[in-house]
């Protein structure tokens, strides 16, 4: 513990400290983002969304190696990528004519496919593992002003929005029917969960998207009754599980993003185990 | 027909199709102040689709619908509405005060204390004040369906119509709803959808019975006996053709409806 305190005081160190404040930063998108992605049981669109972010990021590698286009980051492919797979999604769920696991599907697999065909062609090395499960000892200052900024927006929309977007979810048609437009409702929620998915894919990758926007509110969901607690709760959650998964990928030498994963899920199985009706 | 006021829904000559599969033809039907109207007849017969044009959800392929005198859309603020509950998630996280709460939603906005206040009164109105704390997911299904008439009632509604009020309930919870319905009828028009004639038999002013077609009939003291006696047998499984003049019907133009 000792040595986890010394390395996060120490200035010749200062990415173990960028990665614990990135990682308490982050617990705010995740929680509220998160709480709304598992109530909807939208857990599918938010793998489809970081997935399809894959294929935008191998196709801003390629062309900015292959053909030397500074200004087309992978940032900025996953953007667009991850922003039309949004679009795509919102269409999808408000016409209602198409199935909606099977565009999911499509999205999900066809993003990965482009990413990883890209990346493949792309001259050069470049380690799909990276964009996989992220490397969040490698962040810096910049990274976690992007976080900041997230979080300002997410907390902006989810306090003022929060009664329509919790009416949205709970009964979509009674809401329209009291002239609330539930369809702008729904395609802020999935855009909301396309920026969480943008900012995060190059600080902890997509597998850990995935894993915390759904296990810790998954877990907060069994102890609480109204969805403020279970976003509050799941903050609180995300933030300790966050911290103590670096510690612990510290304390036994092992990549920060697996071990933080593997300690949300024991937490969710174990309280899945153990939980009652509350 | 039990006329205790003017009209305050007005359908005439609807017709309503599904792509090209017609749902509803040629309906007529005029609904008075303080009705109970029942909706009875089989699955697909077009029950919940006349529901969803009186409440603007879908737009009639011709014909007019009039809810005190204006179109659907703009009389939202005048109907109350309570969905099937099986529609719920029962394990979404919301209590039973944030539930009728959100019948007061607007388009953007925090609530008020008056939404607030509303809110509890609709929770008293229903006899669930001692539940205002508890979670939705907590309640019986007779208790869920008085909380979501709750909600319907915060905006001050003349109208409440009810898809399918007694799915999921049992009998005593029935006659709960029963009472309460009778209570509400004092200061509003109610018009339910529903399988269960049973049910209604001894709360509603008419019955519409509807299969394509729709086929008015008058409550007696022998409803359920008098329906069968109609229909030759069960009113949901109705067809009207022995019923309807053959001029009368197919007024509508459904395309390639064959």
């Amino acid at each position: 513990m000792n040595g986890f305190l010394n390395a996060l005081l120490n200035p010749e160190m200062p990415f173990i400290r960028f990665a614990l404040i990135a990682g308490l930063l982050s617990s705010i998108p995740f929680g509220v983002i998160g709480s709304f992605v598992v109530v909807k049981r939208m857990t599918y669109i938010a793998g489809a969304l970081s997935h399809a972010a894959l294929g935008g990021i191998g196709i801003a590698l390629y062309i900015g190696e292959k053909y030397h286009v500074e200004f087309f980051t992978p940032m900025m492919g996953a953007f667009l990528f991850s922003m039309l797979a949004g679009l795509v999604i919102s269409m999808a769920v408000i016409s209602g004519k198409e199935r909606i696991d099977t565009v999911i599907g499509v999205i999900w697999a066809a993003g990965m496919s482009v990413g990883l065909l890209f990346i493949s062609i792309t001259p050069g090395y470049v380690d799909p593992m990276s964009y996989l499960f992220g490397n969040i000892l490698l962040l810096t200052g910049s990274d976690l002003a992007l976080i900041s900024i997230l979080n300002g927006i997410i907390l902006f929309f989810s306090f003022f929005f929060y009664n329509q977007l919790l009416a949205t979810a709970f009964d979509e048609e009674f809401t329209r029917i009291r002239g609330v437009n539930t369809v702008v409702y729904q395609i802020m929620l999935i855009m909301l969960i396309s920026m969480t998915v943008i900012l995060m894919i190059s600080i902890v990758g997509i597998v850990m998207i995935i894993a915390f926007l759904t296990i810790p509110p998954a877990i907060s969901g069994f102890f609480t009754k109204r969805l403020r607690s279970m976003i509050a709760f799941s903050i609180l959650l995300c933030a300790f599980i966050m911290s103590a998964g670096l510690f612990l990928s510290y304390l036994l030498k092992l990549p920060a993003s697996s071990v933080t994963i593997l300690l949300a899920s024991s937490i969710y199985v174990i309280c899945f185990m153990f939980k009652r009706d509350y | 027909m039990n006329k205790k006021a003017g009209k305050i829904i007005s359908i005439k000559n609807l017709c309503f199709s599904y792509s090209h599969y017609p749902v509803l033809s040629d309906v007529n039907i005029d609904i008075y102040e303080k009705e109970i109207v029942s909706i009875v007849g089989p699955n697909g017969g077009g029950k919940t689709t006349l529901l969803r044009l009186i409440l603007g959800l879908l737009k009639p392929k011709s014909g007019t619908i009039l809810v005190d005198g204006r179109p659907p859309a703009s009389a939202s603020q005048i109907i109350g509405y309570v969905p099937q509950r099986a529609r719920h998630d029962n394990s979404f996280p919301i209590t039973v005060f944030e539930t009728v709460l959100s019948g007061r939603v607007r388009p953007l906005g925090f609530y008020t204390k008056t939404d607030r206040l509303k809110a509890a009164q609709s929770l008293d109105e229903v006899g669930l004040s001692d539940f205002i704390k508890e979670p939705f997911s907590s309640l019986s299904g007779g208790q869920m369906q008085r909380v979501l008439i709750a909600r319907a009632l915060t905006t001050d509604a003349r109208i409440l119509m009810l898809d399918e009020p007694t799915s999921n309930i049992d009998p005593s919870a029935g006659d709960t709803l029963n009472s309460l319905l009778k209570k509400l009828n004092e200061t509003m028009t109610i018009l339910l959808v529903t399988h269960d004639t049973a049910f209604v038999a001894n709360i509603t002013d008419r019955a519409l019975c509807i299969n394509k077609t729709l086929v008015e009939h008058p409550a007696d003291d022998n409803f359920c006996g008098m329906l069968a006696s109609v229909y030759d047998g069960n009113p949901l499984v109705v067809r009207h053709e022995k019923l309807i003049v053959q001029s009368d019907r197919d007024k509508c133009n459904h395309g390639d409806d064959k």
